[in-house]
């Protein structure tokens, strides 16, 4: 049966929003639930790395909020935490549960990508594949060679597609080393804050009923792909735009890394997602 | 010219995010790179003087091919700016 690695977190009020858990305390418990499988699974992470010279990197993240939950809900909750290996090694994707003995609260799956380093001081890495004898650390049912889907561009493609526009943005912001980890490259638990950020700043400069559901209503998904990292110094550039989409107002985002030289319209993209918002609930309250 | 580094080399050049230089061509720049900053060195350059593949080198916006970013004479101008990133850190 595959392994899943089950730890209890005691709650504290900077783990929400008025509304909910926010997004980048949900990644921070993913990548609790990462390091804590990494060990069982494979080996210790700073082991792996410093001993190995193997890491991984996240290359996608989904939260699902299953059911209102605010801090007032309960007094810890159970993170349940499950590795599996990917397309030979390809990829290792964290499911993780955020429940409550009664029910499950919010659901994460986090992509990572199996990466090499260099050995330098500065932790340079190109990615490779989890190969033997890594792999064998892996039980027949924690492995999955079966196609793998990207959900992120399919969602930004029907919602853009068939929504309409009812507001855009931009901000920017400066990557300081408190938003990164030890190599000075962005801790990608970070991007949630930029995102929302990015859509307060959006409502706040037109406060109409429709956008500020993005204030009011707790979120109900968020997904972002992560292309590129952004370091230690650098400026980024976020796009916001907003889609009603049914019953669903989503902020559909885009952060650039600032370079000197290349023009703005040129700018790397280095993330994108979304986050979505039921509309209408105020109405059956 | 002028050199810019991003996040991860840094702290191996004294936090300076651009660095004017005069060089010819890219061999003479990584050189003098190297001896004003020694303990980027190791870190930029493999064994055999040529920049790591796991950094990226943009020349003027433009990203340097590998056989240009093996070619030590390629030519450099005093306007010119060659942004030094690194692809992934690992950490």
């Amino acid at each position: 049966m595959a392994r899943r690695h089950r730890i209890t977190i005691p709650l504290e009020p900077c783990h929400f929003s008025p509304t909910q858990f926010q997004a980048a305390s949900v990644l921070r418990f993913g990548m609790m639930g990462l390091a804590a499988t990494i060990r069982q699974q494979v080996i210790a992470w700073p082991v792996l790395k410093k001993e190995h010279h193997r890491t991984v990197v996240i290359s996608s993240v989904k939260i699902d909020y299953l059911q209102p939950f605010g801090f007032f809900s309960a007094s810890e909750i159970s993170l349940d935490s499950g590795l599996i290996a990917r397309r030979s090694g390809k990829f290792l994707a964290l499911d993780c549960r955020v429940h409550t003995p009664e029910s499950d609260v919010v659901r994460l799956a986090m992509l990572t990508r199996p990466v090499r380093l260099s050995g330098s001081d500065v932790f340079d890495a190109a990615p490779a594949d989890l190969d033997e004898p890594w792999l064998g650390r892996f039980a027949p049912d924690e492995r999955d060679d079966s196609p793998m889907v990207r959900t992120l561009p399919a969602r930004i493609e029907e919602i853009t597609s068939q929504g309409t526009l009812v507001g855009d943005g931009k901000s920017s912001f400066f990557v300081s080393r408190t938003d990164c980890e030890f190599a000075d490259q962005w801790q990608n638990v970070r991007l949630p804050d930029w995102f929302a950020a990015g859509r307060e700043q959006l409502i706040l400069r037109q406060p109409d009923q429709i956008l500020t559901t993005g204030l009011r209503e707790p979120m109900t998904c968020f997904m972002a792909e992560f292309r590129r990292p952004m370091y230690f110094g650098d400026e980024g550039a976020l796009r916001t735009r907003v889609y009603q989409h049914g019953k669903t107002l989503a902020f559909v985002h885009e952060l650039f890394v600032k370079r000197p030289s290349i023009s703005e319209a040129d700018s790397p993209m280095c993330a994108t997602g979304i986050e979505e918002f039921s509309i209408g609930n105020e109405e059956r309250a | 010219m002028k050199v810019v580094f991003s996040g991860t080399l840094l702290r191996f050049v004294n936090y300076s995010k651009e660095v004017d230089l005069e060089a010819a061509n890219l061999h003479e720049c990584i050189g003098q790179l190297s001896t004003q900053f020694p303990s980027l060195k190791p870190v930029l350059l493999t064994g055999d003087g040529h920049v790591r593949d796991t950094h990226q080198l943009f020349l003027n916006g433009e990203q340097l091919a590998s056989q240009e970013r093996t070619n030590a004479e390629l030519p450099l101008q005093g306007n010119d700016t060659l942004l030094i990133l690194t692809a992934i850190a690992g950490g």
